[in-house]
C-alpha cells in the first residue's frame, strides 16, 4: 500500500511540475518530463510492471492540465515506452556508463517524434509545413541541454524509487 | 487459432488493446462527465501550481536576463528613443481625448466603455493553446469572458470555470475563432488559431484592403467580445487556399511565455 501511495504522490508531483513549472519556465523549448518518466520507468522496472503506472501518469497529467481529451497523453507516451523496452532488450542496455548515454539519446529522439505525433493526433492535421516547423524547432542545443539534465535527474529518481521497493527474492522450482 | 492465442499473450497485443481503449476515451470522452475530475484535481493541486508557476516565471526571467545581456544596451537606447516619441504622442492623445469628451457631452452621447477587470495570475500553461489562471467562479469569472493583458491586448477567452481557477483558451488554439477588423481599412475577417503556433486573419473579402503593418482589432460582432481590443499586426498578405478570399498572418504583440498576469473583462462599468 505504501508503494502505491508513494508512486501516486510522485506522479502527482511530476505532473504539476511539468504543467506549472517547466511549461512556464521554458515555454518555447519544453522538455517532456512525462515522456522521460515513462521511458525511465520502463527501462528500470520493465515494460509490463511500468505499464499501469504509465497509463495513470498520462491520465493524471491530462486531468491536472485541464486537458478535455483525457487519455491522450497516455496514448502518445505508450508507443515510445514500448519501443524503449524493445530497444533496450535488443541492445542489452545496462543501467550505467554507455548504456545510460544510449538511453538518453533514445529519449531525445523520442522527444522529437513525440512533438510531431502530438501535433498530428491533437490537431488531426498532416500539414507538412507545420510538421517541419515543429521538427526544426525540436533540434536546438538549448533544448538538448535541458533534456539531458531532465532525463538524467528523472532516470535516477525513478531508479531510487524503484530501488526502495525492490526486495530480493529467491525462486525455487522443482520439476518432476 | 493457435497463432492468435500466441499473439494474445504478447506485449504488443496488450499495447494495441490499451491504445484502442485510450483512443476511444479521448475521442469520445468529452461526452462523459469528467469535469468533476478536473475540479477535484484543481482543488488539490492549485496551491502547488501557484508556487511552481511563480518559480517557473522567476527562472524564465533569470534565463532571459542571462541571454539578453549582450543586447541590453542597444535595446535600452531604442527604448529611450521610443519613450520620447510616445510621450509626445501621449500628450497629443490626451488633448484629443479631452476634445472628444467635450464633444460627446455636447452631443449627449453615453461615455465610452470602461471595463470591469479582474486581475489573475497564470498558474499553468500548455503548448496546445490554453492556460490556467488563479481566479474562478468565486471571483465572478464566467465562461466566455475575454482575457486581456495591459490596457487591451486580447489573448483568449475563458473556457472552463472552477471555484478558484479557470481555463483560458488562447487565440492560438486551433478551435479559437474571433471576429476581427483592420483598424485602418475596416476590412473584416476572422482570426483563427494556428495549432498553437500563431494567428491567421482569414475570410477577408478580396475587395477589401489589407496592408502589411496594419493593426487588427476585435470588431465587436457577436457581442461577446468588446470592439477595439488589439490582436496583432498584419504580415504577409496572400490569397486563401480556395482563392475566394484573402488572408494574412497576424504577428502578436505579446510573447505568451512572458505572461504572468492577465485581466479578465467581467463587464463594462
Amino acid at each position: 500500500m505504501d508503494q502505491f501511495f508513494f508512486r501516486l504522490i510522485f506522479i502527482l508531483f511530476a505532473t504539476v511540475f511539468q504543467y506549472s513549472f517547466l511549461n512556464t519556465a521554458l515555454y518555447e523549448m519544453i522538455p517532456h518530463a512525462i515522456l522521460f518518466i515513462a521511458i525511465a520507468w520502463t527501462l528500470v522496472s520493465g515494460f509490463l510492471v511500468a505499464l499501469p503506472w504509465i497509463i495513470v501518469l498520462g491520465l493524471i497529467f491530462d486531468i491536472v492540465s485541464l486537458n478535455p481529451a483525457i487519455g491522450i497523453t497516455s496514448f502518445l507516451v505508450l508507443p515510445f515506452s514500448y519501443t524503449a523496452s524493445f530497444v533496450s532488450k535488443r541492445f542489452l542496455l545496462e543501467h550505467q556508463g554507455f548504456g545510460v548515454v544510449m538511453m538518453l539519446f533514445f529519449s531525445m529522439l523520442s522527444s522529437v517524434a513525440y512533438a510531431i505525433l502530438s501535433f498530428i493526433v491533437q490537431n488531426n492535421s498532416m500539414d507538412i509545413v507545420q510538421i517541419f516547423d515543429i521538427f526544426s524547432h525540436s533540434f536546438s542545443y538549448r533544448l538538448a541541454f535541458y533534456e539531458t539534465v531532465l532525463f538524467l535527474v528523472v532516470y535516477f529518481i525513478v531508479l531510487k524509487i524503484e530501488g526502495m521497493f525492490k526486495t530480493n527474492t529467491l525462486h525455487i522450482s522443482i520439476r518432476h | 487459432m493457435n497463432t492468435f492465442q500466441t499473439f494474445r499473450q504478447t506485449k504488443l497485443f496488450k499495447v494495441l488493446f490499451i491504445l484502442i481503449i485510450l483512443y476511444a476515451l479521448f475521442s469520445w470522452g468529452n461526452r462523459l462527465p469528467f469535469s468533476f475530475l478536473h475540479s477535484i484535481s484543481n482543488t488539490i493541486t492549485r496551491p502547488f501550481s501557484v508556487v511552481f508557476s511563480a518559480a517557473g516565471f522567476y527562472t524564465s526571467s533569470f534565463f532571459d536576463f542571462i541571454s539578453s545581456i549582450k543586447s541590453l544596451k542597444e535595446e535600452n537606447e531604442q527604448l529611450h528613443h521610443d519613450v520620447v516619441v510616445l510621450r509626445a504622442e501621449n500628450a497629443k492623445l490626451a488633448d484629443m481625448h479631452n476634445q472628444n469628451e467635450a464633444l460627446r457631452k455636447e452631443l449627449e452621447l453615453s461615455p465610452r466603455n470602461v471595463f470591469d477587470l479582474e486581475a489573475a495570475d497564470v498558474i499553468g500553461q500548455d503548448v496546445g493553446g490554453w492556460m490556467t489562471i488563479s481566479k474562478g467562479d468565486s471571483d465572478g469569472i464566467a465562461k466566455g469572458m475575454p482575457v486581456i493583458i495591459g490596457q487591451g491586448v486580447l489573448i483568449g477567452k475563458v473556457d472552463t470555470v472552477f471555484s478558484n481557477s479557470s481555463r483560458v483558451v488562447l487565440l492560438t488554439h486551433p478551435e479559437s475563432f474571433i471576429n476581427g477588423v483592420d483598424a485602418k481599412t475596416e476590412a473584416k475577417g476572422i482570426i483563427k488559431g494556428q495549432h498553437g503556433l500563431g494567428l491567421v486573419f482569414d475570410m477577408v473579402l478580396k475587395t477589401d484592403t489589407l496592408k502589411n503593418g496594419d493593426d487588427i482589432v476585435t470588431s465587436g460582432l457577436g457581442g461577446d467580445i468588446p470592439r477595439g481590443l488589439l490582436l496583432g499586426k498584419i504580415q504577409d498578405v496572400r490569397d486563401s487556399d480556395d482563392r475566394l478570399f484573402q488572408q494574412a498572418t497576424i504577428v502578436s504583440f505579446v510573447k505568451l511565455s512572458n505572461i504572468q498576469v492577465v485581466s479578465v473583462i467581467k463587464g463594462t462599468k
